[in-house]
């Protein structure tokens, strides 16, 4: 599967998200992606390869969200200034 | 050029033209003359110090763009530093498994001639029981051997079957099969004592795991997992087996998968400079996960 940042996925349950930014972190993808329908659900998931088929597995790990929480801030300023 | 020419032929004019009781009624020009070469001098002034400036600011440009190129050079080696860690760990992985493999393997080589050699071992035994119940006729006693020695042989083989088994669920565990092992132990093994007519009317409904003659095919299943998979997808392709029914067994059933994707960065800049997006949902969220 290519590249899925900057994409439109559409999950296995028929949910539509955007995903505003990819990292790789510690040897895993994870992204930061928001609800086509709503605003309101944004979250950091990992993107997985089971089966060779590729999972966005919702994150639990506190301490791992507040790491990258900063690491995703500061790429969406990145681009934001890119964008200007 | 042309300007200090024009300005030495007016002066020669002037100073040569002009009685010099008159040059008092020129200081007027002159001063006119003269504010104007110190505006002239004034844009001199301005227009070195735009060229001072524009210097610098290439100056700042080509540090940041160094900085700029520095910074995405460090991130690059860093991501294919990470790459190359990751591809050594998944090439030691596989040599791990590759390892267990080929030892499971060669311990199958070893477990089919142990499966011969008891079938050997007691086929004689029975043939010979059966010439001696033929030599003897319908002999109550010999037959009742020849009941026991199949029976010591189904015992036999099911025993060394579950050794097998146990052993084999140990290897896939090894490999990072950790959930509920996946042969049974308890599976029921079909030695088949029938006759050619009852395998005949039986061959529809059954699979044959006969090891009591020579010519009987060993057809248990020694496949890894993997290759089960690999073969249920290839049966999947082939249309020979039904989809749904196998969806647990090849563990797609997430419904957090990703079925579709397009990129849409368009849109996805656009969201970028909506504040009420960005603002209003995607930033508070990320603080939300740091406080």
């Amino acid at each position: 599967m290519d590249k899925l940042e900057y994409a439109l996925v559409t999950l296995k349950n028929n949910k539509q998200y955007f995903v505003l930014e990819d990292i790789l972190y510690q040897y895993d993808t994870y992204d930061l992606i928001l609800n086509v329908e709503d605003e309101n659900d944004v979250k950091i998931v990992l993107q997985e390869v089971k089966n060779g088929k590729t999972v966005f597995t919702p994150l639990e790990d506190k301490d791992l969200l507040k790491t990258l929480s900063p690491l995703f801030e500061e790429r969406i300023k990145i681009k934001q200034s890119n964008i200007k | 050029m042309m300007k200090e020419k024009i300005n030495e032929e007016t002066t020669e004019v002037l100073e040569s033209s002009v009685p010099e009781e008159l040059q008092k009624y020129l200081e007027a020009d002159e001063n006119a003359i003269s504010d104007i070469d110190g505006v002239l001098e004034d844009i001199d002034n301005k227009k070195e110090s735009l060229n001072s400036e524009k210097e610098e600011s290439e100056k700042e440009f080509d540090n940041r763009l160094a900085e700029f190129q520095d910074m995405i050079a460090k991130e690059r080696e860093a991501a294919l530093e990470d790459f190359a860690r990751r591809e050594q760990d998944l090439d030691a992985e596989k040599s791990r498994i590759e390892d267990i493999k080929l030892e499971q393997q060669s311990k199958q080589v070893n477990y089919i001639d142990s499966l011969k050699e008891i079938s050997d071992t007691y086929n004689s035994k029975i043939n010979t029981i059966e010439e001696a119940i033929k030599a003897c006729e319908d002999n109550e006693t010999l037959t009742k051997a020849l009941e026991e020695e199949k029976e010591k042989l189904l015992q036999t083989l099911e025993s060394s079957y579950n050794d097998r088994i146990l052993e084999l669920n140990d290897a896939l565990k090894e490999v990072g099969f950790d959930s509920e092992p996946s042969i049974d132990p308890d599976t029921e093994i079909n030695l088949d004592f029938r006759t050619d007519e009852e395998k005949e009317r039986d061959s529809k409904k059954q699979i044959n795991k006969s090891y009591l003659t020579p010519d009987t095919e060993i057809n248990l299943d020694f496949r890894t997992e993997e290759e089960k998979e690999r073969d249920l997808l290839k049966e999947l392709e082939t249309g020979k087996i039904n989809l749904d029914n196998n969806l647990d067994l090849l563990n797609i059933s997430d419904e957090n998968e990703v079925v579709d994707y397009e990129a849409r960065e368009d849109v996805i800049n656009d969201i970028y400079q909506s504040k009420d997006i960005m603002e209003g949902h995607v930033f508070p969220y990320l603080k939300s996960i740091m406080e």
